[in-house]
């Protein structure tokens, strides 16, 4: 074995390895995306963010699922239906991230992260 | 009650103390006091090349710049303890109510008082490592105090000493008589030791980079690793417990049930850790065979590096949408200045990198020539690689989003799963070498002699990874439950979890039996680097547990009513009540009992409590967690619902409609007596809900403070309240609420959480142990120029 095999083989699989992982991020990072996009897409973990329509706001106790419609920075809008675990502070919201996919429609969502105007969080200058 | 105009609105409002005044001066000031010494330090040091005697006046100058940057710290706490107010920062954080450790911690609660931390951390290695920089000291200096300078800068234009914009009146400073508080969330022991603990260890990466770049311009890449290696060890340990402490934190108050959520914050704490790790093994391989000088040059300043870059992509704005710490965006000024100086540092190093490293190395360092095959060299090599493409991974992971809004679009996000499946391929190789490598001499060796010497090792994993699921094999959260439970591959498929996690733990073993071997077989010898192989031990300890806490994790979300139980893994859950002195009691508790299938039970008490933000009301919840050696219970409460509906109804007479499956009748508005008070308004209803279908007549009384709704019971199950009537239509808004308030637990079960405990234990002693073994012997130090007392 020659004396520079150890770093030829190093530099090759650090190359090789790299690539893989921007492809695989490339691949499989989630997108935020607008209602337009979601509607054109497969993906099950689309990320829709937007503003909520305060007044259509529902939650079925029974079932445990919220509705309510969200605009997105294009003006347009669509049904989002969460099923699962409320945000604690979603009555104070008024923007959302709604993680999911589209079914029949409706924006499907598993998780709900949720933007709150607080003021500990206050704008400065 | 007539006012008199020209009376003083605030006569009544207290007057700041004189001395509140100038402690927030002197701390304004100290800043530039500090910006000032340590500019004129950075010169001199400069200078001293030309001028000898100009050294002595630097490093002066430089102890002074750097003590003046606890004054500021100092004034901060003072205002803190002594709730003054006046000042935003303070009025924004503190609260004259709370506890002593919480006015602490305020100082370090957001964005201004997290870099005056960063800055006193930094400051506090400055003046414990100047004295030791010997031959450096010229430029360790220069750079050391340019880095504390540009901190100043930014604490110029970041200062938690501004008034608040109203206090001032008529020449008088008003004192708010409390403050809004610390954001009840953080309201925990952990907001007092974490954030000093990890800023300690950012503080000291800058050590290595000021080396780094004096060694290249001295042109001597020998000695520096001498002086730096105790402060590696001790940066190692350091930097591993904060972001332990960080995880335990998340674990305990979130509720989310986790350790570690690949937020951006956190992987900017975990990128240096990783490059720190890679860089002690390249100092072990220098000190031993004089090589690598050149790659650890450039290694010596990637972790200060990239944690300059992490923050400044978290506090810029840019991950806005996808980190929960959210932070107020930073003042322009500041900002630009912690632009400039990243950008300033990254250039700089990297020139000075491509144009000294390697002639500095070849010309200082005696190499021994290398050995072929498999060797100790060569198992480093790999594992320094493996570490660094780790950390260079992260941080294109938490940088994605912005990479992504590059190309077009708004941008992605690497999400849990996606880093688990990336960060495991380095995972895997990682944990091999470091089972491997501790057996294999610098001398080369066949891979017949290798696995000799690590035979037993395997074996003894192997048969301890059975032995761990056999352990974990029965019972309703063990592997047979997890027969099903999948985990997603690249190939965008799935695998079954078992075999996958066998694979893991079979890893964590390897290490853990390698290390503990190895420290073992040293201290019977007295050897000094016992540590390391300690750190290794407690290492996959700590990854053990957090792969098994995660991966073989069950939950249930599940509803309790008083009275009425449910059922949530494999218990039933009843509530039995809520106690506390009063529901704004901090340590109000609510208190369920869990029944497990063979009728034992543990009460489960999740915090809960609320607090007035404003106008509103609003409800912290903290997680219950019960731990035993085998796994912890964890409790997850969410805030109570009350209200059945988001919001009230409008309902017209006559009108019927069904919202979330119950169906309500408007059948007749009703009034009774006349107007003014004791007048009563109803509304004739006919509601029908699972239990059955009531007649009832929700009211509203007009009373001397106003009109008040009255609770109606519907059924046993809710009460009907009139929120408004239309005095022309008659229309009302009705609002349902629950009798009994409905409790949203979820519960999870977390194996072996109790091994992230020990981990980090044995990680925090194994490094705290190499530290001490490698600290410089003062006989042997190079006798510094100008001894400073600090």
């Amino acid at each position: 074995m020659s004396m520079k095999l150890g770093p030829l083989i190093s530099g090759v699989v650090a190359a090789t390895a790299l690539s893989a992982v921007v492809i695989a991020f490339t691949t499989g990072a989630s997108p935020y995306v607008t209602i337009q996009q979601a509607k054109a897409s497969t993906g099950d973990r689309l990320h829709l963010a937007g503003d909520i329509v305060k007044s259509t706001v529902q939650n079925d106790v029974y079932t445990q699922t919220l509705t309510f419609q969200v605009i997105d920075s294009n003006g347009d809008r669509i049904k989002v239906k969460h099923k699962g675990e409320k945000p604690a502070n979603l009555s104070e919201a008024t923007k959302v991230v709604a993680v999911g996919k589209i079914e029949n429609g409706e924006f499907q969502s598993s998780e709900l992260i949720v933007k709150c105007p607080s003021k500990y969080e206050a704008e400065k200058k | 009650m007539e006012h008199n105009h020209n009376e003083d609105p605030f006569a009544n409002v207290p007057r700041a103390e004189a001395w509140s005044l100038v402690v927030g001066q002197a701390g304004s000031i100290a800043v530039y006091v500090a910006l000032a010494f340590l500019v004129l330090s950075g010169i001199l040091y400069l200078i001293s090349g030309k001028v000898p005697k100009a050294e002595k006046f630097a490093t002066i100058s430089f102890v002074i710049g750097s003590i003046s940057i606890f004054v500021p710290f100092g004034c901060l706490l003072a205002l803190f303890i002594k709730d003054q107010f006046q000042y935003e920062y303070v009025f924004s954080h503190g609260d004259s109510l709370t506890e002593l450790k919480y006015k602490i911690a305020g100082v370090w609660t957001a964005q201004e008082g997290s870099f005056l931390l960063w800055a006193c951390a930094t400051s506090l290695f400055g003046l414990l490592t100047i004295g030791g920089s010997g031959i450096y000291r010229r430029t360790y200096g220069t750079v050391f105090a340019m880095i504390l300078g540009s901190l100043c800068g930014i604490l110029a234009y970041e200062s938690p000493f501004d008034l608040l914009k109203d206090v001032v009146q008529k020449g008088e400073v008003l004192m708010p008589p409390r403050g809004n508080g610390m954001t009840p969330s953080l309201q925990n022991y952990w907001v007092v030791i974490h954030p000093p603990t990890i800023f300690l260890g950012f503080g000291a990466l800058t050590i290595f980079f000021a080396y780094a770049v004096a060694a290249m311009v001295h042109k001597n890449a020998k000695d520096w690793i001498t002086y730096c290696r105790p402060w590696s060890l001790v940066t190692l340990a350091i930097l591993g417990l904060g972001l332990s402490m960080g995880g335990l934190w998340a674990y305990e108050t979130q509720g989310w049930g986790g350790f570690w959520a690949w937020d951006p914050v956190e992987n900017v704490s975990l990128v240096p850790w990783l490059l720190m790790a890679a860089l002690i093994h390249g100092i072990i391989v220098q000190n031993v065979r004089g090589r690598w000088a050149a790659s650890n040059l450039i290694m010596g300043g990637l972790p200060f590096l990239s944690f300059v870059y992490g923050t400044f992509l978290t506090r810029s704005g840019l991950l806005d949408k996808v980190s929960v710490h959210s932070f107020a965006s930073m003042d322009r000024n500041a900002l630009g200045i912690l632009r400039g100086f990243l950008i300033f540092l990254v250039v700089g190093f990297i020139a000075l990198c491509v144009w000294r490293a390697k002639s500095v190395a070849n010309e200082t360092v005696k190499s021994i020539e290398p050995e072929n095959g498999i060797n100790r060299e060569n198992s480093y090599r790999f594992g320094m690689m493996v570490l660094s493409m780790l950390g260079l991974v992260i941080a294109v992971g938490m940088s994605w989003p912005v990479i992504a809004a590059l190309r077009g679009g708004q941008g992605a996000r690497v999400e849990e799963w996606l880093y688990h499946q990336v960060v495991v391929w380095f995972f895997i190789p990682l944990m091999l070498l470091m089972g491997a490598a501790p057996f294999v001499s610098w001398r080369e060796m066949g891979a017949k002699a290798l696995f000799g010497r690590i035979a037993n090792v395997l074996s003894l994993s192997i048969g301890l990874t059975g032995f761990t699921f056999i352990g974990l094999m029965d019972g309703p959260f063990g592997v047979r439950s997890h027969a099903e439970s999948t985990v997603r591959n690249p190939m965008g498929g799935t695998w079954p979890l078992i075999p996958v996690l066998g694979l893991l733990m079979f890893l964590c073993w390897f290490v853990a039996v390698t290390g503990g071997w190895r420290a073992i077989e040293l201290a019977k010898k007295w050897k000094m680097s016992v540590g390391g192989f300690v750190s290794h031990l407690g290492f996959a300890v700590l990854i053990g547990g957090l792969i098994l806490s995660r991966g073989m994790e069950k939950k249930q979300q599940s509803f309790v009513q008083s009275g009425s139980p449910a059922s949530a893994l494999d218990y039933v859950v009843s509530f039995k009540k809520l106690e506390g002195k009063d529901l704004f009691d901090r340590d109000s508790k609510a208190v369920f009992e869990f029944k497990d299938p063979a009728g034992r039970t543990f009460d489960a008490t999740p915090g809960l409590y609320y607090y007035e933000q404003g106008e509103e009301l609003k409800t912290q919840v903290w997680p219950f967690v019960k731990s035993s050696p085998t796994h912890d219970v964890y409790v997850a409460l969410f805030p109570p619902v009350t209200d059945v509906w988001e919001m009230p109804m409008t309902f017209k007479p006559k009108e019927k409609r069904t919202v979330d499956q119950i169906t309500v009748e408007y059948l007749e508005p009703t009034s009774n007596g006349t107007t003014g008070v004791g007048a009563k308004f109803g509304a004739k209803m006919r509601i029908t809900t699972r239990t059955g279908t009531f007649d009832v007549e929700p009211q509203m009384q007009v009373t001397e403070g106003g009109i008040q709704p009255l609770l109606t019971p519907v059924g046993t199950e809710f009460f009907a309240v009139l929120g408004r009537m239309d005095a022309a239509t008659r229309a009302v808004d009705l609002k349902l609420m629950f009798q009994k308030p409905l409790y949203p637990l979820e519960v999870f079960y977390k194996p072996m959480t109790s091994l992230v405990w020990v981990g980090t234990g044995i990680l925090t002693i194994g490094g705290l142990m190499s530290a001490f073994a490698r600290r410089r012997r003062h006989s042997k130090a190079p006798a510094p120029l100008s001894p400073v007392e600090v």
